[in-house]
């Protein structure tokens, strides 16, 4: 099944969707859980994971506030070693950039492995207008694309999937039927993948850290489907959000050690990639070009604002698998790239939009997103920050006046006596009937049919405890 | 963008105040006593088979790897592995193809690839192989088996450690792949499968 989410409508009408959708809780509330429990485990492998988040948090911090500097000195150190840099403002921009190398380079077939910053770049649909086949190669994101899918959560993309849907989808590419066996599924997709590999002229992956002092990248993948991007075609371009940097090998360690543990619960992928530049002279193999492009894209909106500490983000996904509204909903009612509190939060912030009210209410502020980032953002708090943004910009006149009522009484002790008092009378005379015979405009979701209000006691509190001497 | 401009914009967001530089403690990763049996344990852990040898003809080490397969074709780099090994090879029942010598059609087909390894990671049961010669990309990422031999003395205890290694290295490579157990992927019903892109098996040679 496609995505027939409409990213044009609000997170109300997607979720309505995704909550629609037989079997989508089962297979997400599934694989969260298991990533989760996964996490925890793994977690537990460290001395002291506690203060390795500090640690995490602190190297994360140090390398924005000196973000100029370090991808200064990523980018001439990558240069230094035969590689080439663009610095791209936008998505546009960056599109561009790669657009051209495949008209350069004669590209007909691009391989690209998993990357959050090409989908938020829309790098695919560029490619596929000038007639280069982009064909993404992480096994799950593979499935998205023969689905005419987006991703769904930012690590395992494709959990929206059962292995029934895989099954009738790879029957339908090959034109033969597949038995819902998860290993000859594998099968086919390394052998079909494989070829594409072979035959592609521009290999395309993400970079999860620029390393400063190094002029290095590093890639983390358990398939091994980057290595064949960075290696196999003539051409590699690695597309970089541009926070994505630190500054030393020794960082690395620590920040390696979390995401692996807090993404999929392994001490370290099967495949971690360090890259450093193009091909030597001496090197029996790998790509003619390397290109590191540093994507902006609405991310220097965040510096030094109240909302930066949303840049230490390694995208791990650990926010989304305890999130109690994710878990509903799935990724799509999000948006077709970055899902859950963290895509809450750096949604609206980078692309400048006003939808922030909306993904900024998609959460319970229950905190669980926060306890378990790996570099400590504080995204409930960030989530409340939009909220206020959302309350003194766009709120209805009608509930801003409607709060303002409330702060003015519920701030002093005599006025909120005298309303709990009359609202425990009103509340009992109304009983079921407010909300479904009372119509309240204010508080029409809240009380519509299906939701009962609880049946008021006799007194209010506040005037019990006063009889009982309290 | 240009890129003084690029930069110049991000300046312009950053305060002036910046935190004091960041300072890694030496020793945040775990002790470990005994490198090599955690090496084993660990890489048995994700799937990757740890095979101890301690002298004798290659072809003790690599026989229960080949018999296992008919005719392999066996795709080994020049150096960094034992001198006998093509003889090891030829006696088990298998081709021998010369990386880089190779033709496409031979490393593409290969059905094993046989390097040497960097160091190898105790902590997490990790080689590393580089994209200098002899390794190259290839013969560790291409054939469904890959044979690495690895000299105990070179098991680091943690990845810390590991990064430290790489950080006084006077020349990097333009890749250096961290290796942990065979290709894997869960992104089918959440089902572990193995070899989705790189190989399905993974065997480490322990040398002395």
């Amino acid at each position: 099944m496609s995505d027939t989410h409409d990213y044009s409508k609000g997170f109300g009408a997607r979720a309505a969707v995704s909550l629609g959708r037989p079997g989508l809780h089962d297979l997400v509330s599934e694989a969260v859980d298991r990533q989760s429990a996964a996490r925890l485990q793994a977690l537990e492998s460290l001395d002291d994971p506690e203060a390795l988040r500090d640690l995490a948090a602190e190297i994360r911090d140090d390398a924005l506030a000196r973000l100029d500097e370090r991808l200064a000195s990523l980018a001439a150190n990558w240069e230094a070693a035969g590689g080439t840099v663009f610095f791209a403002a936008d998505a546009d921009e960056a599109r561009s950039y790669v657009a051209d190398l495949a008209t350069r380079t004669g590209a007909k077939t691009a391989v690209k492995s998993k990357s959050m910053v090409t989908e938020e770049i829309g790098l695919n649909a560029v490619l596929e207008q000038m007639g280069v086949e982009a064909i993404e190669t992480d096994l799950g994101e593979f499935i998205n694309q023969v689905a005419g899918d987006h991703p769904s959560h930012i690590v395992a993309p494709a959990i929206h999937h059962s292995k029934a849907d895989v099954a009738r989808l790879f029957s339908r590419l090959s034109d033969e039927p597949r038995d819902e066996d998860a290993q000859a599924l594998t099968g086919f997709a390394r052998a079909y993948l494989r070829e594409k590999f072979l035959s592609a002229e521009l290999g395309i992956t993400g970079a999860n850290f620029g390393i400063s002092e190094a002029g290095a990248l590093c890639i983390v993948s358990n398939e091994g489907n980057a290595r064949m991007c960075m290696s196999l075609p003539p051409v590699h371009v690695a597309v970089m959000g541009m926070e994505r940097v630190i500054g030393t090998w020794d960082e690395l360690a620590v920040m390696l050690a979390l995401l692996c543990r807090s993404a999929t619960g392994q001490k370290i992928t099967q495949y971690v990639s360090l890259l450093n530049g193009a091909r030597r002279s001496d090197e029996p193999d790998g790509p003619e070009e390397s290109h590191l492009v540093i994507v902006d894209n609405g991310r220097s909106n965040l510096l030094g604002t109240r909302y930066s500490s949303a840049l230490r983000c390694i995208r791990c996904g650990a926010c989304l698998n305890v999130c109690p509204v994710f878990r509903q909903t799935g990724g799509h009612a999000y948006d077709p790239v970055y899902s859950g509190p963290i895509g809450a939060v750096i949604n609206p912030l980078m692309k400048g939009t006003d939808e922030a009210g909306e993904l900024a209410h998609a959460s319970t502020l229950c905190g669980a997103c926060t306890a378990v980032c790996p570099v400590r953002i504080p995204l409930h708090d960030l989530l409340v920050y939009l909220r206020q943004e959302y309350a003194r910009e766009s709120a209805p006149a009608t509930e801003r006046a409607g709060y303002q009522v409330w702060a003015r009484a519920w701030s002093n002790g005599r006025r909120f006596a005298w309303f709990s008092r009359v609202g425990n009378r009103f509340g009992r005379i109304m009983g079921d009937r407010v909300g479904t015979r009372l119509p309240l405009p204010l508080l029409s979701r809240w009380t519509r049919p299906g939701r009962r209000l609880p049946s008021f006691p006799d007194k209010a509190y506040r005037d019990e405890r006063k009889g009982a001497g309290g | 963008m240009d890129r003084t401009l690029f930069l110049e914009r991000i300046r312009r967001r950053l305060g002036d105040v910046k935190p004091p530089p960041v300072r890694i403690p030496h020793d945040w990763a775990s002790e470990i006593d005994d490198p090599v049996a955690r090496f084993e344990q660990e890489l048995d852990a994700v799937g990757g088979k740890v095979h101890r040898f301690r002298g004798g003809p290659t072809a003790d080490a690599l026989a229960p790897i080949l018999q296992a397969r008919e005719l392999p074709a066996v795709l080994i780099v020049r150096d960094g592995v034992p001198e006998d090994i093509e003889a090891a090879v030829t006696r088990s029942g298998g081709k021998v193809r010369w990386w880089p010598d190779a033709s496409r059609e031979e490393v593409t087909s290969a059905d094993i690839g046989v390097t040497g390894a960097l160091w190898g990671v105790a902590e997490t049961g990790t080689i590393v192989v580089s994209s200098s010669p002899p390794s190259g990309r290839a013969p560790s990422l291409l054939p469904p088996v890959h044979v690495a031999f690895v000299a105990s003395e070179r098991i680091v205890p943690s990845t810390a450690e590991l990064f430290r290694r790489i950080a006084s290295m006077t020349e990097l490579p333009s890749n250096l792949v961290l290796i942990t157990g065979p290709s894997k992927s869960a992104d089918i019903g959440l089902e572990l499968t193995l070899g989705v892109h790189g190989p399905a098996e993974l065997h480490v040679v322990l040398t002395a």
